[in-house]
């Protein structure tokens, strides 16, 4: 079995919106990654950023305030 | 010495509303030996520290019992972890109507105005309330912001060199710029930014009795309904007439949940900024050190301004909670119906977490502190972002513009401070230019 090593190296992420509270901390942590609509709700830009994104989302999963993000590592 | 902010003594009610009655996780063991009441009463000699007896408690016993009042008790968490993962927890309410909610030092919190508001609201309500302005706060609205923001700033710095000096920072600029700043946003005319602020003041005194603060909250609510009847009459591009026209006359919220709003909007959006001004330039002044640091770029304003927050936490009274279930919380068990203080101030200063955290040890870290000075969870502060342009514009333009900037008196133990106030701040900073 051969796996696809950009997938093999690459995050999956979630984002439960409606745990969302609009802080935008993810935005502040990795602004390529999220984004928010217009109601200020976040959602993913790429749900599977590459590995030089990993400490942002790191970061954006450590800083968000209601534990929305949640990452599967593919 | 000179008043200093505290809390206890503040209740003179006489209702019989109590917070929960603490109890430990091992059930019938004796009560913490560590009881005392809540106070936030600093040393005498260092003013703008932490009480002592934080510290202690996070070592001893970082869930503790604490009397508040005439008659109620809480639990007061010190560690940052638990701080940090109560206000996480939905499951501990946000409501001062939910049994156990610790009501005792936080005069008015229970008005009926007062519990419609998003800060005192628990999910569902709390989130629909909350992406009603949500959007108004996140970072690419603060964005668009920036430039009526910096020149606020800017003109508000320039003005400083007309007054007679020495001048007082407080009054002329730590209040002024985050009270044009809110104004601006929610549509406030600029000739009403001084009846706003001394309703703020009234409001967030805490020696007043539960009568004083229901009156207080009632004109504040009445001078918001006059705001809210203008921008019904005349539609400007302000976050207040949005809410008038999506949220008032839709039917999504009643004319006293918008007033209630607006109260929310107006006195946290200025006066905790506010304190934060005053509370950095002091701090800067006091250390030379730092601040040339910061100068020569050997240390980013952003982490200052992160450092800042973290050491003054100038929203001290909690964050207050009431467990709606059986909670376990760092080993220990809280009791459905139980209150609970988690305090952000306490937390913020975890020797397990950060570094110094006493005024005169002050020292800006190279990586940004990751602080709960603007709480944790889905009550997080909404303009945290807002409140980050402003610090982070101001503060080193201040400097710029002023380099010789330097105290009248350089002895902390003889500052003013806001006593008896819900929000931690310096009531006078006379400086020369």
């Amino acid at each position: 079995m051969t796996t696809d090593l950009k997938a093999a190296t690459t995050m999956n992420l979630t984002i439960d919106v409606a745990k969302c509270c609009g802080s935008g901390q993810c935005v502040m942590a990795a602004p390529d990654v999220f984004d928010q609509d217009d109601d200020g709700v976040a959602f993913l830009l790429d749900q599977t950023p590459p590995d030089t994104e990993r400490a942002n989302v790191d970061e954006a999963i450590a800083s968000c305030p209601t534990g929305a993000i949640t990452v599967v590592d593919g | 010495m000179d008043a200093v902010p505290v809390d206890t003594d503040a209740d003179t009610r006489t209702d019989t509303s109590s917070g929960g009655q603490a109890t430990t996780a091992d059930d019938g063991a004796a009560a913490c030996p560590h009881l005392r009441k809540y106070s936030l009463t600093p040393p005498e000699s260092r003013p703008l520290d932490e009480p002592d007896y934080f510290g202690e408690l996070r070592q001893e016993c970082p869930a503790s019992t604490v009397t508040l009042g005439e008659s109620g008790s809480s639990w007061l968490f010190t560690a940052f972890e638990d701080v940090k993962t109560i206000l996480a927890d939905t499951r501990f309410s946000s409501s001062p109507l939910t049994p156990g909610f610790p009501l005792e030092g936080a005069p008015g919190s229970d008005a009926p105005v007062a519990v419609t508001t998003m800060i005192r609201s628990d999910p569902p309500v709390h989130t629909r309330l909350r992406r009603m302005v949500a959007k108004d706060f996140m970072p690419k609205a603060v964005e668009g912001y920036r430039d009526f923001v910096c020149a606020t700033i800017d003109a508000r710095i320039d003005s400083l060199a007309t007054l007679p000096q020495p001048i007082d920072l407080i009054e002329s600029f730590a209040l002024a710029v985050p009270s044009d700043v809110i104004s601006k946003i929610l549509g406030v005319p600029v000739e009403d930014e001084a009846m706003f602020q001394e309703l703020t003041e009234r409001m967030t005194t805490l020696s007043l009795t539960r009568e004083e603060q229901y009156q207080v909250i009632g004109e504040f609510a009445a001078f918001c309904d006059r705001l809210i009847s203008l921008k019904e009459s005349e539609p400007a591009d302000d976050l207040l007439t949005r809410l008038t026209h999506e949220q008032l006359l839709t039917g999504e919220l009643t004319r006293e949940q918008l007033a209630g709003f607006v109260i929310m909007l107006v006195s946290a959006g200025h006066d905790t900024t506010a304190g934060m001004f005053g509370l950095s330039v002091l701090t800067l002044l006091q250390h030379p050190d730092q601040l040339e640091l910061l100068r020569s770029g050997a240390r980013s304003w952003d982490s200052a301004v992160e450092e800042l927050v973290r050491i003054h936490t100038v929203v001290r009274m909690g964050p207050r909670r009431a467990a709606t279930e059986d909670i376990e919380v760092g080993g220990t068990l809280v009791r459905k119906g139980e209150g609970v203080i988690a305090s952000i101030l306490a937390a913020n200063h975890d020797e397990s977490q950060f570094g110094p955290s006493r005024f005169a040890d002050f020292s800006i870290p190279e990586e940004k502190p990751k602080h709960l000075g603007f709480g944790f969870g889905p009550h997080q502060c909404v303009g945290q972002n807002l409140a980050r342009l402003e610090l982070g514009y101001g503060l080193p333009r201040l400097f710029e513009r002023y380099p010789d900037l330097r105290l009248v008196d350089d002895d902390i133990t003889r500052l003013r401070f806001r006593e008896g106030r819900a929000f931690f701040g310096i009531r006078e900073l006379r400086v020369h230019l």
